[in-house]
């Protein structure tokens, strides 16, 4: 094994605010967008980058990013934030709370009491933070977070512990969050209680449990403001992972964003997978939300090209913090797809690139030899690969060029045949399958411009590269052997999440996308030529509600992309109508093209069996 | 309450007020019965609805010849006992075999041994038919069951600190890599087990090479399936190691003693501590099983009721 270099945590949730800052890449755009008043929708999958932006919006982690824009940000950030975290094992602890108290009612109540002493735990951090922070040399951040003393640290305590029905030992910030902890642990003893009877919730000790969250924020806010003098100071919410959180508290959350009242103080930053079911039903209820109420920072990259420039960010600072200052193209090699760039003929020899003696021009010949497919394609259109360099160049972009990416995957993917061509079968897999998809760009498309991809796959590039001393590039052989592992792993997470159709019983939804991969992959190895296989698909109404639970689950883990029609899309509420791809990862692993080309309905490559229609559409969100 | 956890020795095992195995398809899910039944007054099958096939019918018939009694998914421990005329089972003797109850079956009962005043002051020895070795399903089967074990999912009062996982190691190739991605903690260990035969050994270190690849050495724990007591030593320092500044969630796959372990641990160590399920519904890998011939255990003993 190799020593990872880089980020020895699996994710930015417990990372110091120092790790944050030093190593932060700011997506493009998405920070400015964050800034705003207004309050944010941030989406993206899992390993997408969502907890480092929020917590890039709080003072404390924000003062060790010294990147070209950092003080332009320093600037615009004229609000104080609380990062309120939250993770997949304690929302799978509250989500237990049905099973363990007599109704669905005491078990919301029990789960918002929690959720409510937790932020309340957040926004003391907060205080708590800001009175350590060392004095901030700009004039923005001095000017928010004016250091409190005891006498008002007790301002603040008292106040706020009667709204918030809490009774610390001391009017301190230490023992206000002990008291939340007491809280907390209280609220699971009642859960225990509760297994005999609902008579402990009208006990009057049990009081606090009614204690809103929106009141014991706007209290927080208006106290510490005021005992800072800062009455006109703004504040950011900033609710991490909110999609694995108890319905009852997303929908909370979300019928918030309508509200109006303390949008000049307050402000919300969600941060949210791509799917989610009660997003746009939530909004509805409360009054059609639209794109007034709130922003959309959207951390996906649907066209490959949009994530370049982030993930090759990245990847440097990565290079750089081993000790090496090179570019990636430099540590990964070019790829086998990289001739796509240039197309004009070689100002040398004045031949085009597709003729027989260059290199793609044999991968064109070698396929025109062995798939007669593709042989009657050249025919039907008058091609001659001999003659190549007469063509005219606009007929050779509207020819050649358009089928270059499926010529290198038939010719790559399929074995000597004097008549149709004879595909490898899909199952068959060895070290030389990945291996095309070796090199710059194609490496940096495979992660998708996220961060968490980014990191898996190139830990242990860099690592060999600082390894050899930057002498020579990293081999095909571990660059191939890199993506194996990190598809390895995708594949793995997928197997743990269920697919709710007979069918799939079982099984994860893992199946489900192994089918769509080997429809896709089948579309491009057909026996006839296909000049623009469909490598993207649209989701049809009628289809099984089970496979549209199981879409908007891989949108979430990533392995599907949202592909909107329009630059940009709200959080999806339903996948119907949508077009969306596979992850390129997976692309890979189904031996086809990194490419989008065309769309077709989910139903025509998955066949009818896919699509028995049921009256109830009911999606599961529980991912 | 008070539990405590003793060594086992299989020499001395002693005799029983009750004995509770599970009746499955498994030829060993009796192996342990035959050792100890002509020393246990009360005999408890526990019987699944389904994975009716391989050795279950025989099992089901031995349970008949030795005068034992079926315990159905929804029935209690308790029911099963008062039906039976009994009304307490105080300082009683328990043998509770855990070889092929599943993880559900076991937390269920495990959890009304541990917190029913029915059962106050118990004994239970928990015992473990090592399998001899076979190689694991070629198929590999999905698992979709990834949730907090009903009863011991605990309840943490630092919902703010760190997700630390703690794994316990099987053969079935990925499923830990996958837990560890789905649960994405912040910090991960692993319990790998070595068995009695090097073959199940390796078979673990394949299994789980992708595991191996991003968790650290230092945070590998090996421990000997044979030796269930010191592993809970080890799990315990780990664990109280941990406790004060994160929340610990333990996946227990592989052997099922390591799963009784983490949830009598569960128990022992308190609410910041969860224990969840990461295993396959289906029976689409099942296959017969037979006992290698060794048994591991512990005794964990409850505090007696004052009196």
């Amino acid at each position: 094994m190799i020593d990872h270099p880089f980020f020895d945590t699996f994710n930015a949730k417990h990372k110091t605010d120092q790790e944050i800052g030093v190593t932060f890449v700011p997506p493009s755009g998405a920070l400015s967008r964050l800034v705003t008043r207004d309050h944010v929708i941030l989406s993206g999958p899992r390993g997408s980058g969502k907890t480092t932006l929020l917590k890039m919006l709080t003072h404390s982690t924000f003062r060790y990013w010294n990147g070209v824009e950092a003080d332009e940000f320093r600037e615009k950030i004229d609000f104080v934030s609380i990062f309120v975290a939250a993770d997949r094992s304690w929302h799978g602890q509250l989500k237990t709370l049905p099973q363990t108290v007599p109704s669905a009612d005491t078990a919301i109540l029990l789960g918002m009491s929690a959720f409510t002493s937790h932020i309340f735990k957040a926004i003391i951090s907060a205080f708590i933070d800001w009175n350590e922070l060392p004095s901030p040399d700009n004039r923005t951040t001095a000017t928010l977070l004016p250091k409190l003393d005891t006498k008002k640290e007790s301002d603040v305590c008292s106040h706020l512990a009667q709204i918030w029905m809490l009774a610390p030992r001391a009017s301190t910030f230490l023992e206000m969050q002990k008291a939340l902890s007491e809280r907390l642990s209280h609220i699971g003893m009642l859960r225990n209680q509760l297994k005999f009877g609902n008579d402990a919730l009208t006990s009057a000790e049990n009081r606090f449990l009614f204690v809103d969250y929106r009141e014991g924020m706007k209290a927080a806010a208006e106290i510490h403001n005021f005992v800072s003098g800062l009455p006109e100071r703004r504040w950011s919410f900033l609710f991490d992972e909110m999609e694995v959180a108890p319905s009852f508290i997303q929908e909370s959350l979300f019928s918030d964003l309508r509200g109006e009242a303390n949008r000049p103080k307050i402000n919300y930053k969600l941060a949210l997978a791509p799917f989610n079911k009660n997003f746009r039903p939530v909004l509805d209820e409360h009054g059609a939300a639209s794109r007034h109420d709130y922003q959309h920072v959207d951390l996906t990259f649907a066209r490959k090209e949009n994530g370049y420039n982030f993930t090759r960010q990245l990847c440097e600072l990565m290079i750089r913090r081993a000790g090496l200052d090179v570019s990636v193209e430099k540590l990964l090699g070019t790829s086998y797809f990289s001739f796509f760039d240039e197309d004009s003929p070689s100002a040398s020899s004045g031949l085009s690139k597709y003729s027989d003696d260059r290199p793609l021009g044999k991968i064109y010949s070698r396929l025109a030899d062995k798939d007669a497919g593709f042989r009657q394609y050249l025919t039907d259109r008058k091609l001659d690969l001999g003659n190549i360099d007469k063509l005219d160049e606009d007929v050779r972009a509207k020819t050649l060029r358009k089928i270059r990416n499926i010529v290198v995957m038939r010719e790559y993917f399929s074995r000597p045949s004097s008549s149709s061509i004879n595909a490898e079968n899909l199952s068959s897999r060895s070290r030389k399958t990945f291996t095309l998809y070796t090199g710059n760009p194609t490496m940096l498309a495979l992660t998708e411009g996220n961060p968490r991809s980014i990191i898996g796959l190139f830990s242990s590039i860099v690592a060999e590269y600082t390894a050899s001393a930057g002498k020579v590039k990293v081999s095909e052989r571990i660059q191939a052997e890199e993506i194996q592992r990190s598809i390895r792993i995708m594949r793995s997470l997928l197997k743990t999440v269920p697919h709710g159709d007979s069918r799939y019983q079982g099984k994860g939804i893992l199946s489900f996308l192994d089918d769509i991969g080997a429809a896709l992959y089948n579309g491009v190895m057909s026996v006839d030529f296909p000049d623009n296989p469909p490598l993207s698909f649209r989701v049809n109404p009628g289809v099984n509600p089970h496979h549209l639970a199981a879409i908007g689950k891989a949108l979430n883990l990533g392995a599907l992309v949202y592909v909107p029609d329009m630059d940009s899309e709200d959080i999806i509420s339903s996948v119907i109508g949508k077009r969306f791809r596979l992850n390129y990862l997976l692309a890979v692993y189904y031996k086809l093209p990194i490419s989008l080309d065309r769309d077709i309905t989910l139903e025509s490559l998955l066949g009818r069996r896919l699509s028995a229609r049921q009256p109830q559409m009911e999606f599961h969100n529980d991912d | 309450m008070t539990i405590d956890i003793f060594n086992f020795q299989s020499d001395t095992i002693g005799s029983f007020d009750l004995l509770i195995f599970a009746v499955g398809y498994e030829e060993r899910s009796r192996f342990v019965a035959e050792r100890v039944h002509q020393d246990s007054d009360i005999i408890v099958g526990y019987q699944f609805d389904d994975g009716h096939m391989f050795s279950f019918a025989s099992n089901l018939g031995f349970l008949s010849e030795i005068g034992g009694h079926i315990m159905h998914a929804n029935d209690t421990l308790e029911s099963m006992l008062r039906s039976l005329g009994i009304v307490e089972f105080i300082n009683k003797k328990i043998c509770l075999d855990v070889s092929s109850l599943n993880r559900g079956a076991m937390a269920a009962i495990l959890a009304e041994l541990i917190d029913s005043d029915f059962f106050l002051g118990v004994h239970v020895t928990v015992m473990y038919a090592i399998a001899r070795f076979s190689k694991p399903a070629s198929e590999q089967v999905d698992f979709l069951d990834f949730a907090p074990l009903p009863g011991f999912s605990g309840w943490t009062s630092n919902p703010e600190r760190p997700t630390v996982l703690v794994l316990g190691l099987g053969y079935e190739t990925d499923h830990a890599i996958g837990a560890l991605e789905y649960l994405d903690p912040s910090s991960a260990f692993a319990f790998s087990p070595i068995g009695i035969d090097e073959r199940f050994d390796r078979e673990v270190f394949t299994a789980n090479e992708a595991v191996f690849d991003v968790i650290a050495g230092h945070r590998i724990v090996y421990y000997r399936v044979m030796a269930p007591y010191d592993t809970y030593w080890q799990m315990r320092s780990l664990i109280f190691s941990l406790i004060g500044s994160a929340r610990v969630v333990l996946v227990p796959m592989g052997p099922k003693i390591f799963s009784s372990l983490c949830l009598v641990g569960q128990r022992v160590f308190g609410d910041e501590i969860s224990v969840w399920r990461a295993s396959g519904h289906t029976l689409a890998g099942a296959r017969d099983v037979s006992a290698s011939g060794e048994i591991a255990g512990y005794v964990f003993r409850r505090s007696a009721p004052s009196r």
